[in-house]
């Protein structure tokens, strides 16, 4: 259980993001809707392993990215695939602009992913369809032997809130955890993003914890639930800045709109290097 | 002047030697050796290793800059290389799929180059010294007298991670500086290269072996010695080679002069 075995087209990873669609992702998160933020940052990570797969004029076939929506009002796949099929799933471009030093520049930024927020937040239900298709499709797909010695999978869940029942929740998650290949665990990591925008509602943002104090019990549900950030990717943290204490687990909460994009790229183009 | 250097590369498992992002090249008559491992989450990586180095060794000569500019005066032919890298971007650009044009395009505008480790040494025989010139975990070891005297820039495998500094194919008005590293050349004089994965697990054999690794390097001659060396340290149960692009330059000043022709893999080495 090392986390050592390297992701390849040969061994590819898998990626799974668990989107919470809810409708209380229609709050505001910096200067849009929690929705549209989740959306924005999870189009931007497929996009950035595209850029780390692309080689001379072919994208590298080396791990699979699977999008599980819950909310909504139900869980449903909302894009799956191999990362070299992803340029033939987009839903089309949206255009976004970024300062680049003194100039504006606008960019076409492809999209897979949809805004929604609806209904409640099934998250047993969204963990056990992670547990679904790592289970059938992944460590026990019997044409893929090569997958049990590989990489573990890693899945990322991104969410504003509490699960509609913490107890179910609570089981699923570690049903899920329990999966393994012979390199380690299944990683299950959390960002919990919470809108800061200076009023008493505002909470302090909490990155990478090695211990539940100073959470209140929605994030000490989360951390819980949360894997151990490997040592490679601890490693990674300290040189990405972020500062990690021994036992940090893979989980941020209240994160700011600027954290969570850097938390969730990081965990997830991270995991896939 | 006259070398021995022996120099490999062997691609990751799964990458053909064409996509390899690690590159090296050599210049003999003006003692200059680099080395160069493209960071793979950039844009044309491979290109840019390749340019680095070239420009390293024969750059500032190709654009006619008739005074012969130091390595260390690292701005200049790291400017070099950038434009060569620009030159082939945009050349690439007119014939791939709109996607990928669209990702291109896109990274150009944000500013978004390749990224790549280096090392290069530069050894003058007449004045008895050497000048490196490092950025980022692609390493020189300084050997004396079959001993390690230091490892620049990391000396403890514990050092390296998944974000090494780098030079950026596209300059910025905040540039870091490369390390530079100055000595005096001794007799006994040995340099060895290695990008990143190479050189941590040197580094943690010296640690339960000593010296006797080196001596484990130099008895690799040939490509086909070093594919079959990189094969076994792979698959080594306890201090594994991580699968990476993987290269090795060995070099040893002569002490006498005699006629001494570049290695025959350096020069099938596609350097453009």
């Amino acid at each position: 259980m090392s986390y050592t075995e390297p992701i390849s087209p040969q061994n590819p990873g898998l990626l799974v993001f668990l989107l919470d669609q809810s409708g209380s992702m229609s709050a505001n998160y910096g200067n849009q809707q929690s929705a549209e933020a989740a959306t924005d940052a999870i189009n931007h990570i497929i996009y950035e392993i595209l850029q780390s797969n692309l080689k001379g004029n072919t994208i590298k076939p080396s791990c699979y990215i699977s999008v599980i929506g819950y909310g909504a009002p139900n869980v449903a796949p909302l894009v799956h695939g191999r990362i070299d099929e992803f340029p033939q799933k987009t839903l089309g471009n949206k255009q976004i602009t970024r300062q680049q030093g003194v100039e504006t520049v606008t960019l076409d930024i492809p999209v897979w992913v949809n805004p929604i927020a609806s209904e409640g937040t099934p998250m047993a239900e969204a963990f056990e369809a992670a547990y679904q298709l790592i289970d059938g499709n992944w460590i026990n797909n019997s044409s893929k032997p090569e997958r049990k010695s590989s990489f573990p999978p890693v899945v990322i869940n991104v969410t504003d809130g509490a699960p509609d029942d913490e107890l179910k929740a609570r089981r699923s998650a570690q049903r899920l955890t329990e999966l393994a290949t012979s390199d380690g665990n299944v990683l299950l990591f959390n960002i919990h993003i919470a809108n800061q925008d200076g009023s008493a509602n505002s909470r302090e943002p909490i990155i990478y914890p090695n211990q539940p104090n100073n959470l209140d019990n929605s994030g000490k549900f989360l951390f819980n639930i949360t894997s151990l950030l490997p040592e490679k990717l601890s490693r990674d943290a300290s040189a990405a800045g972020f500062h990690i204490e021994p036992g940090a687990r893979g989980f941020v909460y209240n994160a700011p709109p600027l954290t969570f994009v850097k938390a969730l790229t990081f965990a997830s183009v991270g995991s896939m290097k | 002047m006259h070398f021995q250097c022996h120099a490999y590369c062997t691609p990751k498992f799964d990458v053909s030697a064409e996509e390899c992002a690690d590159a090296y090249i050599t210049h003999m008559e003006l003692g200059r050796f680099a080395l160069a491992d493209g960071t793979a989450v950039s844009t044309m990586p491979e290109v840019w290793a390749r340019k680095l180095v070239y420009a390293y060794c024969y750059g500032t000569i190709e654009e006619q800059i008739h005074t012969l500019i130091p390595t260390s005066n690292w701005s200049q032919w790291l400017n070099i290389a950038r434009k060569y890298w620009k030159e082939e971007y945009i050349t690439r650009l007119e014939r791939i799929s709109p996607f990928i044009r669209n990702m291109l395009e896109n990274n150009l505008k944000e500013r978004r180059g390749a990224h790549s480790t280096f090392v290069g040494v530069e050894i003058n025989t007449t004045h008895r010294s050497w000048c490196a010139t490092i950025r980022g975990d692609t390493c020189l070891f300084h050997i004396e007298n079959g001993e390690l005297a230091a490892c620049y820039p990391f000396n403890k495998p514990e050092q390296f991670s998944n974000f090494p500094e780098t030079f950026h194919s596209l300059s910025s008005p905040d540039e870091p500086e490369p390390i530079v590293v100055t000595g005096n050349l001794r007799h006994s004089t040995v340099f060895i290269l290695a990008t990143d994965a190479l050189a941590e697990w040197i580094l943690r054999k010296y640690q339960h072996e000593g010296n006797n690794i080196f001596d484990v390097l130099w008895k690799v001659k040939n490509q086909v010695d070093f594919d079959e060396f990189v094969d076994r340290a792979r698959h080594e149960t306890d201090l594994r080679l991580k699968d990476d692009d993987t290269s090795l330059m060995m070099i040893k000043p002569l002490k006498r002069k005699r006629p001494q022709s570049p290695p025959s893999n350096l020069s099938s080495f596609p350097i453009t």
